[in-house]
């Protein structure tokens, strides 16, 4: 989907829940309905405006001081410049048309300072829950965003396999991390999703962080990883042997097989199937939501200290599994 | 650039327990009950939990939670990462990590709350939209955490310094052994790919920020359009091969659990710096000499903007950042010297032993671009100590 598609959706919905403007913190946000691609930061940052988008004009504004890396329909005068004082920013904000008189503001999170200066400069206008507008509007991939999914996938599935050809006795488990991060850029990326998980099953409880742990032979290796492409994530999960050990993998075709439209996430979860949303990054799904075709997600299944998972378009049918898995 | 293997391990049970204590100290000082702490420096800070490093679409929905009580009891943390949570926090002290974009994991959090601490009262750094409203409907009250977590942040332990000191040697030794790469037709994503190879394999806990590795052009008007008609940077990489006599600006920052390291340099590609380029190497090194003589406790922020203007003859720095800035557990902190806020907020910045500033002067000469790198130095009971060692290498 184009960005201009994508935030004509965005604004159709805005009009829908009568929001006059969305005012934007969220890195993952501004990209949907911008298209920008701006310097990768790990971590939260607090809130603050750094993409405005208010519904009278469609119009993306954002904070930045340079148009490098901003789809070209975004101008130059669209742009607002980094600044350490936040009523500079916020003048730089009010001054946007349409968001003077704005009565209902959506924003994807807020600080006690930003609500004091909001209430200060827009005394008039209530704050909302930007984020589960977006969160609606994202849900349903449209050809383009699965295929911009499928790519980040395969370049997620490539850096695996750069894993696995490294994987022998006495690596250690951050050598397998460092393998995956270097494998990302091969595919001209340096932004990971998150940083790769390489980590022995030792029957303990599964390990998130990657240690010096020295790898040996018949070792079973969870490795997690994922990548952001064309403002995308595509993750990967599998379980590696070093050597020439054997593994049942778990059955992930039949719980694949359960990701049908219709399906309570919060059932499949009852199931000890791990499912996430996935697309600009990690997507929420409450227990209450049910499967709709068009939705794309994370699929993990853990069994007898086996991890394996797929990344699945669901459909009307079977589910589309996006990757060579 | 100091060997690895000298560089001193901090000893991150006490840094732990002493960075508490002073944060238990600074909510009696400010009269706060609770903190409540999403920011994930922040949470870090309080309670040395561990989140994957992640890109902001999901550490915003995979991030730990902190409660610090002001009976000084250990900290509770609410993590999706079990093993991030650092071993002397007591077992149920440590919860499921909740989704706070939506009511349940909004009610589970209020609910295990008003549990532990009693208390209606809650000071926070920041919400999301729906904690905001569950808050309000329990008709809870909310105040700023920002003036006490930064208090209790700012000046850093002895191992809060050990850790920055080793992120940075960390950083330093991959630089080192990734300069042989830089050539024409090197890539900036073959650069970052290297770079966090060698990170990971020397220890580094995360990688914080893209690694930034932008030529620059010869003047502002050559490059990529700016906003406020100053240096663009930074900028992020591309798969643009380098040639030669590129000048890059170098820019990277890794950490070493939960503090950052902020490597800048200036690299001219398969050539030797030419005399002027040299020269203005020498100006950043004599606006970092002259503002390093006036720091010390006591000195404002001021004080080293004006020593740095007066050695340059002007503003030598990009007018949207700093001069200096402060790191620890966010890789730009207080104490900031120089920004927007202006001379007058400069004024009331005053140094004290254990801050820490990154030193980031620019010298430009539009037509022939310029020279940017950064130095680290921690602030003692009289002067500053290096907490980074730049080779000069090729530069006089």
């Amino acid at each position: 989907m184009s960005t201009a598609s994508r935030r004509a959706r965005v604004v159709e919905a805005m009009r829908g829940e009568g929001i006059d403007v969305l005012i934007l913190g969220r890195e993952a946000n501004a990209r949907y309905v911008s298209g920008a691609d701006r310097l990768w930061l790990a971590g939260t940052r607090p809130f603050a405006p750094g993409c405005v988008l208010p519904a009278v004009t469609g119009d993306v504004h954002l904070l930045s001081i340079t148009d490098d890396g901003l789809p070209r329909d975004i101008p130059v005068d669209h742009l607002f410049p980094i600044s350490w004082n936040p009523m500079t920013i916020l003048a730089n904000v009010t001054v946007i048309p349409g968001v003077a008189g704005a009565r209902r503001i959506g924003v994807d999170g807020m600080t006690p300072l930003f609500e004091q200066l909001l209430a200060g400069v827009l005394p008039d206008a209530e704050l909302v829950d930007g984020e589960a507008l977006l969160r609606n509007v994202r849900r349903g991939k449209d050809d383009d965003e699965v295929d911009a999914i499928r790519a980040a996938v395969a370049a997620a599935e490539d850096a695996l396999e750069a894993v696995a050809a490294a994987l022998a006795p006495g690596v250690r488990e951050i050598d397998c991390k460092a393998r995956f991060e270097d494998a990302m850029t091969h595919a001209g990326l340096t932004a990971p999703a998150f940083e790769a998980v390489c980590c022995v099953a030792d029957g303990g409880p599964p390990r998130t962080f990657a240690s010096e742990r020295v790898i040996r032979e018949g070792d079973r290796v969870h490795v997690r990883g994922g990548v952001i492409r064309d403002g995308m994530e595509g993750v990967v999960a599998r379980t590696l042997v070093c050597g020439d050990g054997q593994l049942r993998a778990p059955c992930l075709h039949d719980v694949l097989g359960r990701c049908r439209a219709g399906a309570a996430i919060g059932d499949l979860r009852g199931e000890g199937v791990a499912i996430e949303g996935t697309g600009i990054g990690h997507e929420e799904l409450a227990a209450d939501d049910r499967l709709v075709p068009g939705m794309t997600v994370a699929v993990e299944v853990l069994e007898d200290g086996v991890l394996d998972g797929a990344v699945a378009l669901v459909t009307d049918d079977e589910p589309v599994v996006l990757g060579r898995a | 650039m100091t060997a690895l293997v000298d560089v001193p391990q901090p000893h991150l049970a006490r840094m732990r327990r002493e960075r508490h204590e002073r944060l238990v100290e600074t909510m009696r000082a400010h009269d706060v009950e609770a903190l409540l702490l999403l920011g994930q420096a922040n949470v870090g800070y309080a309670t040395g939990t561990r989140v994957l490093a992640a890109d902001q679409g999901r550490a915003i929905h995979r991030r730990a939670v902190a409660l610090v009580t002001g009976d000084g009891k250990p900290p509770h943390v609410w993590t999706w990462y079990r093993d991030g949570a650092p071993p002397d926090l007591p077992a149920d002290h440590v919860h499921d990590g909740v989704a706070l974009d939506l009511d349940h994991g909004t009610r589970t959090l209020l609910d295990d709350i008003a549990e532990i601490a009693g208390t209606t009262t809650l000071t926070v750094d920041e919400l999301t939209m729906p904690l905001r409203a569950a808050l309000h409907a329990r008709g809870w009250t909310i105040g700023d955490a920002t003036p006490v977590v930064s208090t209790a942040k700012v000046c850093k332990t002895t191992d809060e310094l050990a850790c920055i000191r080793r992120a940075q040697a960390i950083n330093e030794a991959a630089i080192a052994e990734l300069l042989p790469m830089v050539h024409a037709g090197t890539r900036g994503t073959d650069l970052t790919g290297a770079f966090l190879r060698l990170v990971f394999e020397l220890g580094a806990t995360a990688n914080n920020v893209d690694p930034i590795w932008q030529v620059m052009p010869a003047s502002i008007a050559d490059g990529p359009a700016s906003v406020t008609g100053h240096v663009v940077f930074p900028t992020v990489t591309t798969d643009r091969p380098l040639t030669r006599g590129d000048v890059v600006w170098v820019d990277n920052g890794v950490s070493y659990h939960g503090y950052m390291s902020d490597y800048g340099h200036t690299w001219v590609v398969d050539e030797e710096p030419d005399a002027r380029r040299r020269d203005q190497c020498r100006r950043w090194r004599d606006v970092v000499a002259a503002t390093l003589d006036v720091t010390r406790p006591g000195a404002t922020a001021h004080d080293l903007a004006v020593a740095a203007e007066k050695a340059a003859g002007k503003r030598p720095w990009l007018p949207h950042l700093y001069l200096a800035h402060g790191t620890g557990t966010e890789s730009a902190e207080p104490p900031f010297v120089g920004t927007d806020l202006g001379d007058d907020y400069d004024a009331t910045v005053t140094l004290a032993p254990g801050m820490v500033l990154v030193l980031e002067p620019v010298i430009w000469d539009d037509g022939y671009g310029g020279f940017r790198a950064e130095e680290i130095v921690a602030v003692t009971d009289d002067g500053w100590q290096p907490l980074s060692a730049l080779s000069w290498a090729g530069w006089g």
